[in-house]
């Protein structure tokens, strides 16, 4: 407060102005760049994954190799949201460090249920082209039930684009059987996600 | 304060991420750090961390509500 003893009045606005928008600038996670690495792991693992079982007849599955290239695009992505985060709230410490700890565990929780769940329909008799949709879908819903209550959380309507996108994509994914499915999950999810990106860069 | 205020009102940020947000010396911002904790605007914690100590700085609510009859006061008198 002591230099701003020496400032005139519309400086000082000027400088919390500032000072507000710099800060923001900084401690701000942002979300476009995060959808862009997620769309192009959805767009681009999900294409080859379709590639790999497009012709078959029956349903056997994804080729390893499709499997693979899905893993990577989500480790990438992964290490692109982590870095963001760590950047962004380095020494933030109280309620949002708590908030930010319980929201991040809920990625896990939520993936491994629903690995529990995809097993067990396995395990429980369900044909592969069961499986296989499920494998698309439950983890699909799983991402778009979280953007859905992130665009609650943090009232950034983007988050609720992609996950509505994600939803459509899983429930019409199902409805358009194990291989198209993959197909339609891929573009409609990949349109969620670039309108998503379009929208936070415009935002922010 | 415009940094601190920025954070969530049950929030903290260390001293060594305040120093690099504001890009100031470690002495040009204990000097401020120490007036405003005088007049009551902020508290700091220091625990230990290993050989390290870490010190987290919050606004306080009277820091708050003085920022905001701050802002309040420049911007009746910019509109007159």
């Amino acid at each position: 407060m002591n230099d701003a003893d020496h400032l005139t009045v519309s400086e000082a606005q000027a400088l919390i102005t500032t000072t507000e928008a710099d800060v923001r600038r900084q401690i701000d996670i942002r979300s476009a760049p995060l959808f862009a690495a997620w769309g192009v792991f959805w767009v681009v693992g999900y294409l080859c994954v379709w590639w790999s079982v497009r012709g078959q007849e029956p349903y056997g599955g994804p080729a390893p190799w499709a499997l693979g290239v899905l893993g990577v695009l989500g480790a990438g992505a992964l290490v692109v949201t982590v870095l963001a985060v760590v950047r962004a709230t380095r020494g933030i410490g109280g309620a949002s460090q708590r908030q930010g700890m319980l929201y991040g565990l809920s990625w896990p929780v939520a993936f491994v249920a629903a690995e529990v769940v995809i097993v067990g329909l396995a395990r429980g008799g369900a044909s592969d082209e069961v499986v296989g949709m499920a494998s698309t879908a439950v983890p699909a819903l799983v991402v778009a039930a979280i953007y859905c209550v992130s665009a609650a959380l943090w009232e950034e309507p983007a988050f609720f684009v992609a996950g509505a996108a994600l939803a459509l994509a899983a429930s019409a994914g199902v409805l358009s059987g194990p291989v198209t499915g993959i197909l339609v999950t891929a573009l409609v999810g990949g349109a969620g996600f670039l309108t998503a990106t379009l929208l936070a860069s415009r935002t922010r | 304060m415009v940094t601190l205020n920025a954070l969530g009102p049950r929030d903290s940020m260390s001293f060594s991420r305040l120093q690099q947000v504001l890009d100031l010396t470690a002495g040009n911002l204990i000097t401020h750090l120490r007036r405003l904790e005088d007049a009551g605007y902020l508290v700091s914690e220091r625990s230990e961390n290993g050989r390290a100590g870490k010190t987290t700085l919050a606004l306080t609510d009277r820091g708050r509500l003085a920022l905001a009859d701050y802002r309040v006061a420049v911007t009746a008198i910019l509109e007159g």
